[in-house]
């Protein structure tokens, strides 16, 4: 019976005759076969092309092609605000820094959900813009994220698993401390000037209190950190509520390391490193310790500053008009001491970093966040992120004068220098642009809502395209009657 | 004989033979001489490689067939494959004709792949190892096609039951 659907089947076919081709397939097909081949070829290049582009992008990206750091060291003249999805430190080490920062705008601050709220910006030498994240804790540079007086290391206190973090920006490598008492939280206050030691504020030792309005009320102290060993000494107890404080006063050491300022309320006192008090004074509430970089570059002096204007329950306008000038205690005694007379600034407030050529004192100054009043009885802390507004970094020379050292974008509310370069001088050092690449995965949020359209508009062009081809190529046929019927 | 030569020969040799297989395998003349076209411009590309190869039959084979699924997904898939062909209003009293008329129809009442199978398996006369090569599937489904579309033909024209019966399905242990 196969035999018979066979013989249907060949019958059937029979009345098919020799097709008629359209066109010639040995020319076709080699036409297509040139076109194909040419097409490899383009592609091909193109790929090379992308691969070394993007590579050296990378490389570019990544530091490996950028000139030697000493070329360009120095504080530079300009900065600008990171990409959003800009590398870690940990992802790709800048080497040491010039300069942290921190901030609003994307750059600056995330979201938890997606990003980090708490984000710094570290410009490392060589001009690379890489980033230290602090997920569930936005962050200000100088303040609760530190960088060392050579540029090579950040401390943090903040969230984290250990009490406090020095992060190497060489390598990205981090090493975590452990507090005097276990669950405490520490802040860093000031490096020592030969980078061994750290002033941290510790806080959370003692069970939290709450005030009257159900904030909470946590003690703190003064500790001393050596980095060498791990080993902790509390220098200062009670310094008061840890949310109350004004941190940038809180503490500075002597240029030799010796000897360390430290501040309890309204009350100065110096001290030793194991926490002895050789003198103790009352400043007042309107004059507070000038900085970590407080004391002169001989230690003879120690500045402080003394606010003319709004103390207490000031709106934004009053914290405008702040004005805050510097005057000189006796690192030896503690008395009232004559010394240069710098110019007065005005601004929320002011922090002193250190001495250009031992004789400008270089520091930020921070201007009122506008809308954002001081409200009696809230927390307040004239250098705190939610508090601060833009920031400049000023020389107040001793003639006098103010100059303008670097003058950051709006959207940069904090701020911090390496003392090595503050101290040389080197300000000024040409200002690079952060660089896309290398980037955290972070960036496909944005690159794959741009590229979608574009994909989904080429590959509709080139579907149809080719269905226009192909349809071009199928109609070529003429129309043919049906075959003749066999007989 | 140059590539082009020795192609030109193969093309006059087996355009007849090619174009009845198109035929039964699309049911449509025009859509026929275009799997024809499309299968030689296709095989010209390669033809050097399919020559080194020895007998281009094979791959010849293999494309058009595989072109024919392809083509058929892809723009033929609301092509009017009627239960009763147009040209069913053509009696002229023969009856082989009419009996060719009923298996044009019922094989268009297939999916492409299993009149693929039958068009090899009792048109091409290949063994059902050699059906597989050329759809590049397993032999067991080339038997489980051949199966399928017999058991369909005859469910769709009982009038074939004598073509696909007992012997038809006997031929597949070939």
């Amino acid at each position: 019976m196969s035999e018979e659907l066979r013989t249907a089947l060949r019958e059937l076919g029979e009345r098919m005759p020799a097709a008629r081709l359209a066109s010639d397939p040995w020319l076709v097909g080699r036409r297509q076969r040139r076109r194909a081949a040419r097409r490899t070829g383009v592609v091909a290049m193109v790929a090379v092309l992308v691969g070394v582009l993007g590579v050296s992008a990378v490389l570019r990206g990544s530091g490996a092609g950028t000139m030697p750091a000493a070329a360009g060291e120095g504080v530079p003249e300009r900065i600008s605000l990171p990409w959003m999805w800009q590398a870690t430190v940990e992802q790709d080490p800048p080497g040491p820094a010039s300069v942290l920062f921190g901030g609003g705008g994307l750059g600056l601050r995330g979201s938890d959900f997606v990003d980090h709220e708490g984000k710094i910006a570290v410009v490392g030498r060589g001009g690379d813009y890489r980033m230290l994240l602090y997920g569930g804790a936005e962050s200000s540079a100088g303040d609760d994220v530190q960088l060392s007086p050579d540029g090579r290391y950040v401390a943090d206190g903040t969230l984290g698993p250990h009490w406090l973090t020095v992060t190497d920006l060489t390598d990205g490598s981090r090493r975590g401390f452990s507090g005097p008492t276990e669950g405490s939280s520490g802040t860093p206050v000031a490096w020592s000037r030969d980078g061994a030691a750290l002033l941290v504020l510790d806080a959370g030792y003692e069970p939290t209190r709450y005030d009257a309005r159900g904030w909470w009320r946590d003690a703190s102290r003064l500790t001393l950190l050596e980095l060498t060993t791990g080993a902790t000494r509390i220098l200062l107890d009670d310094l008061g509520d840890r949310q109350s404080l004004r941190t940038a006063s809180i503490a500075a050491f002597s240029p030799d390391g010796s000897r360390i300022a430290a501040t309890a309320g309204d009350r100065l006192s110096l001290l030793d490193r194991d926490g002895g008090a050789l003198w103790s004074r009352d400043l007042g509430p309107r004059r507070k310790l000038a900085g970590n970089g407080a004391f002169t570059a001989d230690g003879s002096r120690i500045a402080v500053v003394d606010l003319d204007g709004c103390l207490s329950g000031c709106d934004d306008a009053a914290l405008a008009a702040r004005s805050w000038t510097v005057t000189w205690l006796d690192a030896a005694t503690g008395q009232d001491v004559a010394g240069p007379t710098l110019a007065p600034v005005r601004g929320q407030a002011l922090r002193a970093l250190g001495w250009r050529h031992g004789t400008d004192l270089v520091a930020v100054r921070y201007e009122a966040d506008p809308g954002n009043g001081m409200r009696e009885g809230d927390y307040w802390n004239d250098t705190g992120y939610w508090e601060s507004g833009r920031v400049q970094l000023i020389a107040l020379r001793p003639d006098g004068t103010t100059e303008v050292l670097l003058d950051p974008p709006d959207e940069v509310w904090s701020l911090d220098v390496a003392r090595d370069l503050l101290e040389a001088g080197s300000f000024g050092a040409p200002a690079t642009e952060p660089r896309p690449f290398p980037a955290r995965p972070l960036i496909l949020l944005v690159a794959v809502p741009l590229a979608l359209p574009v994909v989904i508009v080429v590959g509709v062009l080139l579907l149809w395209r080719r269905h226009r081809r192909w349809l071009r190529m199928i109609r070529s046929t003429p129309p043919m009657t049906d075959p003749p019927w066999p007989t | 004989m140059d590539g082009e030569e020795s192609f030109r020969a193969y093309v006059a040799g087996r355009i007849a033979a090619l174009s009845r297989a198109a035929w039964l395998l699309t049911g449509d003349r025009h859509q026929a001489e275009d799997l024809v076209q499309l299968t030689l411009v296709r095989v010209a590309r390669h033809w050097e490689r399919v020559c080194a190869a020895g007998d281009p039959e094979p791959y010849v084979r293999r494309t058009m067939y595989s072109q024919h699924v392809t083509l058929w997904r892809r723009r033929w898939r609301g092509v009017d494959l009627h239960a009763d062909p147009p040209e069913q209003a053509m009696p002229d009293g023969t009856a082989g004709v009419a009996q060719a008329l009923v298996v044009r129809a019922a094989l268009a009442r297939l999916a492409p792949r299993q009149r693929a199978v039958l068009v090899l398996r009792f048109f091409e006369d290949l063994t059902e190892v050699e059906a597989a090569a050329a759809l590049g599937c397993s032999v067991s489904t080339v038997k489980s096609q051949t199966r399928d579309a017999l058991a369909r033909l005859r469910s769709h024209a009982p009038e074939l039951a004598e073509l696909v019966g007992v012997g038809a399905l006997a031929g597949e242990e070939r």
